[in-house]
């Protein structure tokens, strides 16, 4: 018999999981949408953001954790500036095998670049979420609350961001329609760029909610970043709803799945579900049929 | 107002526009007829800076315009609303409203005073703007087209081929908002179009262009009557 506790803890790293699958969905569908780009470095963006933030701001230069975020955000919005000045602007309408060779290798520039500057180790980092806590007789490491609850905002904040403010709705009508866009006055690649910039800062925040999670290594997002485009199919490609909604599904059915299949094969749960929705409903659950 | 001089565009090698001269001023309808790929949007294009021109010049309001990026024109007043209406269908109708606004930083009462202004034109915009704007019948996408254009109170305003795939009794309407909006508005219009009697009769001047070049340019009283014109546009 499965006890509730066994089942609160699913459910509650699960979602916490889960949001994270999201963020990295709407991460990369930023992207996606303005430019019609796939930001196939978008795992390295976070773990080298994840390196900035912990690495260089907490144990190098010895911040205390606001001013290493604000530090880290900074610089993970300077690498989005280069990144969409030198790739996703110049080169999205070339053809794709173009785009995707272009961000591989920024993937491959990043990776060397850590390895060059912070070695080939795994960085230790004192976790700065810790404790445990008490759910319904389940404990569980205060991590995953700390993580839900940051996510969880994070996730609310973006969709308010996307739909409410004027640079939301500009993007939106980016993403829609450029040509008209210009027609309206905006200036597309200008948000081309916001959404790079925007992009990244999630990522940023993202490498942070990783870190207690996964420790800081080179190879931390390799399988979140998958797992976030696999999101993006089960919930609605392109879609940041879509986004949302699979990002969590993911994560809480591949926890419920352990508990009755062995946990090793966790990581299949995720790929199986991509599967299935690409054979039968490649739409996404909030995707309209495929034209 | 507007003064295009000697222009010429190509799409690589192949050239779309051969030294075409043309200009509007202030409170006149010209339009600008000719057969399809006749270049008539790429002159559009060249003057809203979408495509980039070879030679010659472009001055809006005496200042030359034509290196000038899209956006900052439609700032500066001049609006296009573009062949095949481009509203954003995911959007709603008082959505896409507000997106012709977007270079303007009105107050909400003022855009209020816009949307109020806009429904009074269409009253059919008004029921349905709530509905999403890619549900729209292609007669009600027009005139939102053109509402939207309206919303950011352009100094200029070009449209192409407003009655491109219209009901007959759809066109007349669209032409008819058009004469209206320039008499309540006093702004120069261009209107290009390959329905040709239409045009012509609404308004002032007109272009013909041919191959990428003007080929018979003048009153659109006299481009009616004359043997030419009829033959090749208005059907004998
Ligand atoms: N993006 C483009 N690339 C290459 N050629 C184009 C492009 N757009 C238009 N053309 C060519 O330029 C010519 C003029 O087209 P266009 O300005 O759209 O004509 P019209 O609006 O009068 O129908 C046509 O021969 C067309 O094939
Ligand atoms: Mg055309």
């Amino acid at each position: 018999m499965i006890s509730t506790a066994t089942l609160v803890q699913a459910i509650v790293s699960g979602i916490a999981m889960g949001l994270i699958y999201s963020l990295v969905g709407i991460e990369y569908t930023l992207i996606w949408n303005t430019t019609g780009m796939l930001n196939f470095a978008h795992g390295k963006v976070i773990t080298f953001c994840g390196y900035l933030f912990g690495a260089l701001c907490l144990k190098q230069m010895g911040l205390p954790l606001v001013w290493s975020l604000i530090l880290a955000l900074v610089l993970a919005a300077i690498l989005a500036l280069l990144m969409s000045s030198s790739i996703f602007i110049p080169l999205r309408t070339k053809d794709n095998l173009c785009c995707i060779l272009a961000t591989v290798m920024a993937g491959k520039i990043l990776y060397e670049a850590m390895r060059l500057i912070w070695g080939a180790f795994n960085v230790g980092i004192d976790n700065y979420f810790p404790g445990t806590i008490n759910i319904f007789g389940a404990t569980l490491p205060a991590t995953y609350i700390y993580v839900l609850a940051i996510a969880f905002v994070m996730v609310v904040a973006l969709q308010i961001f996307l739909n409410k403010t004027k640079i939301g709705k500009g993007m939106k009508c980016v993403s829609q329609n450029k040509n008209a866009a210009s027609l309206m006055g905006i200036n597309v690649t200008r948000y081309m760029r916001i959404a790079t910039i925007l992009s990244f800062v999630v990522c940023c925040f993202l490498s942070i909610l990783l870190i207690p999670l996964i420790t800081l290594s080179k190879e931390m997002a390799e399988m979140i970043a998958l797992k976030g485009f696999a999101a993006g199919i089960v919930g609605g490609f392109g879609l940041i709803p879509g986004c949302t909604v699979g990002g969590v599904i993911l994560g809480v059915v591949e926890n419920l799945a352990c508990i009755v299949i062995p946990s090793g094969y966790k990581d299949v749960v995720a790929f199986v579900l991509l599967i299935g929705f690409l054979l039968i409903k490649p739409s996404g659950i909030l995707g309209k049929k495929a034209k | 107002m507007l003064k295009v001089d000697k222009v010429c565009t190509y799409y690589g090698k192949v050239m779309a526009l051969h030294e075409v001269s043309f200009e509007i001023g202030q409170d006149e309808i010209v339009s600008i007829i000719g057969a399809n790929g006749a270049g008539k949007s790429t002159l559009m294009k060249s003057i809203m800076g979408t495509v980039p021109i070879k030679s010659g010049s472009i001055q809006f309001e005496g200042k030359e315009i034509s290196k000038q990026k899209p956006h900052v024109n439609v700032k500066n007043g001049i609006v296009y609303v573009p062949e095949g209406r481009e509203i954003f269908p995911n959007l709603t109708v008082k959505e896409n409203l507000e997106m012709g606004a977007f270079c303007r930083n009105y107050s909400s009462k003022k855009i209020n005073e816009l949307y109020e202004e806009c429904y009074e034109m269409f009253p059919k915009l008004k029921e349905r703007q709530k509905q999403q704007a890619g549900s729209l019948s292609g007669g009600e996408q027009q005139m939102l087209a053109i509402a939207r254009g309206l919303m950011s109170e352009p100094k200029l305003i070009m449209f192409d081929e407003p009655s491109l795939g219209l009901a007959p009794v759809i066109v007349d309407e669209v032409f008819d908002i058009i004469v209206k909006l320039q008499q309540a508005k006093h702004i120069p219009v261009v209107l290009v179009e390959q329905n040709a009697f239409m045009a012509l009769s609404i308004s002032n001047r007109a272009y013909v262009l041919e191959n990428g070049v003007v080929s018979l340019s003048g009153q659109s009283s006299e481009l009616l009557n004359m043997p030419s014109v009829k033959e090749a546009y208005l059907g004998g």
